[in-house]
């Protein structure tokens, strides 16, 4: 592919993935919709919730999750947070696939050249179809953290049917993530 | 995967292989294989986690292609070809500790209640992926129509707008549509049929919506006094007329019967038929018949346009010759020859005839009528050979014409006036884009020196009617060339045997190019409207 090419691409990637959600999750941390299917680890969350010190922000996997309360492991870090001290955050199940549908979204401006000149028409309505779907596949797999979602949060969690009992956060090991 | 919205549309284009060449055939695989790939790659998913109770297995979700049996110790059995029998479960897996390490693997069977929780996950569609697959699919079924014919997926020649009476832009008028090289440069005359000018300014757009480039050489106005007269209208010798009484016929016969009603008005509803299976040359006659039979000398009036057999066979030739099309386009500017050749096609299809009744019984041509090109009406009025007093009534007039080449929108008997001489007006300003173009402006008045337009490209140009532009019927005089882009489809189709046989054999031509127009003619006309490329 000439150099041209590559960049119109990149450019319409740019652009169909401008309004696309990210996460703080690593990379390589968050499994794909497939891996999603067998991974035994916990999803990433990243949870921001007040002590007495002020806010805190903290990220990691989600081990477990009860109606009062959350552990979450973070690298050799550990947090068993009161969910009444929650005060925002986000989880992340898994990889969206977003950015491959931006990617997809280039390609498919870019194959509107097989139409003529009816490109005037498909390229643009690849550009905004494509965005809108990148945008919104890319939120599919997040949730905002609010009271009344505790029990769909703790559906991704590493143990989903609650800590086990006698279980110590400090004897858990973190997912190993690839590069990470 | 594999199917979408276009794949009717796409097989029935490959159907048509036949009278694809190789090259045609590639194209359209590529873009066919390059949409597969989108509709592969455009199935995005979201996962639907279900959790069920160990007293509640038979309820598990028989799709989810694995199943997890978490512990309450915080082991988790991960399991394929699962299976439920009554109170157990079993399949083949891992089991995994509480940090995930792999404790066994092998085929398990374990009673429901010794876990704590089940899981199972479903992939979903999503609607992102289903807009993306709605979208490789439109845009293989254009793909796969402009593979199969992409001589349609592309407009022609220069448009010129005029407000109507509503004051609302019309096509009016499309300039010099043959002229398809330098050497075919020729002057153009339409009638503004429908232009009605409240003041003494008149504006008028012209446009290039087509992948061409435009060499307009002038476009005046011709502002011709109405006189005594209802209408003036110019004969296809270039001679402008008064014209009274127009009369609408009372009678017309074609070949699939009564054709009256398309004829009465100039509306926009046309009269046309289908080509000749066989031979593009093919002709057919119109019988009119008029009562109302004005004064004096007779003139028949045709509103008419082109359909797109001519474009299709315009942009046909280009492609047969491919490579070679430039080249061939220069000679037109070298000798007669290659002229004579190239407009050996356009004298087989020929004009509108207009034919009157002969002393002995049979039809006598009193002129012809007609011009090059699909877009725009052109309205003419032949001069007949006959007055009010040597008609018998009803007075019969036959047109006689190629089958599938005109679209007729109206026909009417009015008495001919005196000629009458027109004013030219040239245009006093021009602006693109909003600003004026005071070199746009010099270089239409400038006969040599030509004004020359791109794709997208749009001109304002705005002239000072005669004072009382009532009183004046309003002609558009346009001179120029254009210059089609060669498209790389159109070079898949270079073929210089059928090149040559286009100048050595056009009637053989015109019979063996009928299927593939045949093919292409019932929505040949939409694809070229909706194709047309306009930037603003």
């Amino acid at each position: 592919m000439r150099v041209i090419d590559q960049r119109l691409l990149a450019l319409l990637t740019s652009c169909a993935t401008t309004a696309c959600a990210t996460t703080t999750a690593p990379r390589g941390f968050l499994p794909d919709v497939a891996e999603a299917q067998t991974s035994a680890y916990g999803s990433w969350i990243d949870v921001l919730y007040e002590d007495q010190a002020g806010n805190v922000r903290v990220r990691g996997e989600l081990i477990a999750m009860t109606p009062d309360s959350m552990w979450v492991l973070g690298g050799d870090e550990g947090w068993a947070i009161a969910t009444s001290a929650i005060r925002g955050g986000q989880l992340a199940a898994y990889d969206s696939g977003g950015r491959d549908a931006g990617v997809l979204t280039a390609l498919g401006t870019v194959s509107t050249i097989s139409n003529g000149a009816f490109l005037i028409f498909t390229a643009p309505m690849w550009l905004i179809v494509g965005s809108s779907a990148a945008a919104a596949q890319s939120r599919v797999p997040l949730s905002d953290l609010t009271e009344s979602g505790w029990s769909e949060i703790s559906s991704f969690a590493r143990f989903p049917q609650g800590m086990p009992p006698g279980m110590l956060l400090g004897e858990l090991e973190p997912k190993p993530v690839a590069g990470g | 995967m594999g199917r979408g919205p276009g794949g009717p549309t796409i097989l029935a284009a490959a159907d048509r292989g036949a009278h694809l060449s190789p090259s045609r055939v590639r194209y359209l695989r590529n873009s066919l294989l390059a949409c597969a790939v989108l509709f592969i790659g455009g199935c995005t998913y979201r996962v639907v986690r279900t959790f069920v109770e160990p007293d509640e297995v038979a309820t598990l979700d028989d799709r989810s292609p694995f199943l997890k049996a978490h512990l309450a110790s915080g082991h988790v059995y991960v399991l394929s070809s699962w299976d439920v029998d009554g109170s157990s479960i079993s399949g083949t897996g891992s089991l995994l500790d509480p940090n995930r390490g792999e404790v066994d693997t092998g085929f398990f069977t374990l009673p429901a209640d010794s876990v704590r929780l089940f899981e199972t996950n479903v992939q979903q569609r999503t609607w992102s992926g289903t807009a993306l697959t709605v979208m490789a699919g439109i845009t293989a079924a254009v793909a796969g129509i402009c593979a199969a014919n992409p001589k349609t997926c592309f407009g022609s020649c220069p448009t010129y707008y005029v407000a109507d009476e509503g004051g609302r832009p019309l096509l009016q008028a499309e300039g010099f549509s043959s002229s398809i090289a330098p050497a075919l440069e020729a002057t153009d005359l339409d009638m503004l049929m429908r232009a009605r000018p409240r003041d003494r300014r008149l504006e008028v757009r012209v446009t290039n919506e087509a992948l061409e480039t435009h060499v307009i050489r002038h476009t005046d106005i011709l502002a011709v006094p109405k006189g005594g007269g209802d209408r003036v209208f110019v004969t296809p010798a270039g001679a402008f007329h008064e014209t009274t009484q127009p009369g609408a016929p009372s009678r017309c016969t074609g070949s699939e019967g009564d054709c009256l009603a398309p004829l009465l008005d100039s509306d926009g509803l046309e009269r046309f038929s289908l080509a000749d299976s066989t031979d593009l040359a093919t002709r057919e006659v119109i019988d009119l018949e008029f009562t109302d039979i004005p004064a004096g000398e007779l003139g028949l009036v045709i509103q008419s346009r082109q359909t797109l057999m001519t474009t299709f066979l315009i942009y046909q030739a280009l492609a047969y010759l491919g490579n070679e099309a430039s080249r061939w386009l220069a000679a037109l500017e070298d000798g007669d020859g290659a002229r004579e050749g190239a407009e050996g096609i356009g004298r087989l299809l020929g004009n509108v005839e207009v034919l009157v009744p002969a002393a002995d019984g049979s039809w006598a041509i009193a002129g012809v009528v007609g011009e090059t090109g699909p877009l725009a009406s052109d309205t003419k009025v032949v001069p007949l050979t006959i007055s009010q007093g040597e008609a018998s009534s009803p007075l019969r007039i036959r047109l006689r014409l190629t089958q599938g080449l005109w679209r007729l929108d109206r026909v009417a008997l009015v008495g001919m006036g005196p000629e009458v001489e027109p004013v030219r007006i040239l245009p006093t300003s021009v602006f693109r884009d909003g600003a004026a173009d005071p070199e746009a402006l010099r270089v239409l008045a400038d006969r040599e020196e030509p004004l020359v337009t791109l794709p997208g490209d749009a001109y304002d140009l705005v002239y000072e009617l005669p004072a009382n532009p009532e009183a004046y019927e309003i002609f558009l005089e346009a001179r120029g060339y254009y210059l089609e882009w060669m498209r790389q489809e159109w070079l898949a189709e270079e073929n210089p045997l059928a090149a040559m046989m286009l100048v050595v054999d056009p009637a053989g031509t015109l019979r063996s190019l009928a299927p593939a127009f045949k093919l292409e003619e019932p929505q040949i006309e939409n694809l070229f409207w909706n194709s047309r490329y306009a930037r603003n």
